[in-house]
């Protein structure tokens, strides 16, 4: 009995163990990421990394100033925002049909949303590249919205089909009783109900968009690059700017790491397009 | 008379509601994807763009047969699927299972420390690990300078490049690994588990044929997202070494941007672009196979 109790003892200071070193690893890279900010270009280079060392916030300035760090932020954030409240207001349309009306070839519709929501975005970037040029839109905000909804969208329609269903339709039979219109009982009876379904769906949209790279890239120049584009930017083939990049990689990934921090429990969901309950 | 009409409108109302996302898919997705297959079959210069003539399946037969980097590139991807998938789904089950254990404590703070690679921008991501891989000024270097190992060039060296584009994608991606198995483990009925302990089945026991087969359809699943993030690989791969030295890091996705945005032989890129959706749907067909179709149809 005391052997058992000692095996246990020791598996579980090994499973501590691993999980303490696996959290460091995780970690670190983000402390660095953040202390390398707050450091001098020269103590950004010690090796090994200093720990205590003065703190300089010049590059934030440095970043804001000349390289207009606020204009990719705000191109950020429009895009982000404008792909994903436009593919939740589209995606709840669909979906609340597609669950609730028997309509001809609505499982195909259904399954050929999850099937685009798959396709490598490389597929429909060329083509968007070459339609945006005559069109006009390249390096506008509104065609990196579009690129953005033709995955947000059919992820949207999935997720929120799992979510309706999980309303039962007996509330809006009572509604559409009571004298509400269609579109009614949608938006004054389900949506309320679907609160939770629409900020998970929403905040995956918002951390995919938030952190693309490759449309943004693809599609955009100057005038609508985001902080991906930006980032990518610092490591030209010759200069390295690294104080400049620290900076800016903070302001890129505090937002959406702090968004995740706080709605934990939705992105299991989210990355598995609802196959995994968190 | 007028009773009628609102009964029309009340069955067409669906139809308009569902229209608009029709509509914009179709325009900005499946016109775009049709668009790209009809150039997929001419030769297609973005420098003489009035020189459109039809090659029918010319394209494809050279990318496949006659291209050599896009052969490297294949190869490569296909190098990562088969490494960095097994090692990511081994490091994620055990994390997850340690962390399932009844004795451990701080679980949430364990499981957002694991949250924060999959969520940082893998752009920055990539350029924080390009400091990292540094050959004089890199944290790695340093650490392996202590137990005595010579100075390597992580990405300038074609031996070393492809692994670290590997490192980079194992810190970010085992935390999602994990992230879903463990909220699959919490959902687990105990009951099972706790009868079989009662008979005297070993952890290990209970682990092999418990754990795993009731997780099976979730590993599936994410398997199957894994496998297509690694074709869709780009991000960390274009920071860290833009496929190079040489081509030893160069990936699908990478490939065929190149070749279209940088080279502008469109024709061609957009025959790697369809070549690579193929791929993804045989292995999406592959996995659905051994889950079955239920996962997708349930909420049809």
């Amino acid at each position: 009995m005391r052997k058992e109790l000692r095996r246990k003892y020791i598996n579980r200071t090994i499973a501590y163990f691993v999980l303490i070193a696996a959290s460091v690893i995780a970690i670190f890279p983000i402390y660095w990421l953040v202390s390398s900010a707050l450091k001098s270009p020269k103590d950004i280079w010690s090796i090994p990394p200093s720990f205590l060392f003065p703190l300089d916030t010049s590059h934030f300035l440095t970043v804001v100033k000349e390289r207009g760090l606020l204009k990719y932020f705000s191109n950020s954030l429009i895009v982000s925002s404008g792909s994903t409240f436009i593919s939740l207001i589209l995606g709840s349309l669909a979906a609340y049909v597609l669950t609730r009306y028997s309509i001809k070839g609505g499982r195909h519709i259904a399954f050929w949303m999850i099937s685009l929501r798959m396709m490598p975005p490389i597929v429909v970037i060329l083509p968007l590249y070459i339609l945006f040029t005559r069109l006009g839109l390249v390096d506008t905000h509104i065609g990196l919205i579009f690129a953005h909804i033709t995955l947000n969208l059919p992820f949207a329609v999935w997720m929120l089909m799992g979510f309706f269903k999980e309303i039962p339709k007996e509330i809006d039979e009572a509604a559409l009783i009571d004298g509400c219109t269609t579109m009614g009982v949608l938006f004054r009876v389900v949506i309320p109900l679907l609160k939770g379904g629409l900020i998970a769906t929403g905040i995956f949209c918002i951390l995919w968009s938030w952190n693309d790279f490759i449309f943004a890239f693809s599609l955009t120049s100057v005038e609508a690059a985001t902080l991906p584009v930006l980032i990518s930017g610092f490591l030209g083939d010759y200069v390295w700017e690294w104080s400049s990049f620290y900076a800016s990689g903070v302001i890129a990934a505090a937002p959406i790491m702090l968004l995740a921090l706080f709605t934990q429990k939705y992105l299991v969901r989210g990355m598995t397009f609802g196959a995994v309950r968190g | 008379m007028k009773r009628r009409k609102t009964l029309s409108m009340r069955k067409l109302t669906p139809y308009f509601m569902l229209l608009p996302a029709i509509v914009v898919l179709f325009f900005i997705a499946i016109y775009p994807m049709i668009f790209s297959f009809w150039v997929s079959l001419h030769k297609w210069y973005l420098g003489k763009p009035h020189l459109f003539p039809f090659v029918g399946l010319r394209n494809y037969y050279t990318v496949i047969f006659e291209d050599s980097i896009f052969r490297k590139s294949l190869v490569n991807t296909l190098i990562l699927m088969v490494i960095c998938i097994p090692v990511e789904f081994i490091l994620g089950m055990m994390l997850a299972v340690l962390l399932n254990r009844d004795d451990i404590k701080g679980k949430k703070i364990f499981r957002t420390c694991f949250i924060m690679p999959i969520v940082i921008t893998p752009v920055v991501a990539g350029v924080l690990w390009k400091f990292q891989f540094h050959p004089s000024y890199g944290i790695i270097n340093y650490l392996l300078s202590l137990i005595g190992t010579k100075k390597i060039e992580w990405l300038a060296d074609p031996r070393f490049a492809l692994l670290s584009i590997m490192i980079v994608d194992m810190w970010q991606w085992t935390p999602f690994m994990f992230l879903v198995l463990y909220a699959g483990l919490l959902f687990l009925s105990k009951e099972p588990l706790e009868a079989a302990k009662i008979d005297g089945a070993s952890e290990w026991q209970l682990f092999r044929y418990l754990t795993i087969p009731l997780l099976t359809p979730i590993i599936v699943v994410v398997l199957l997202i894994r496998t297509m993030d690694i074709i869709k690989l780009f991000d960390t791969v274009y920071v860290l070494t833009r496929g190079g030295p040489g081509d030893a890091t160069e990936v699908l996705t990478l490939y065929n941007f190149r070749v279209g945005l940088n080279y502008f032989y469109m024709g061609r890129a957009a025959a790697i672009s369809w070549i690579i959706a193929a791929i993804i749907i045989l292995l999406a067909q592959l996995y659905l196979r051994i889950l079955g179709r239920e996962f997708y149809e349930e909420r049809a």
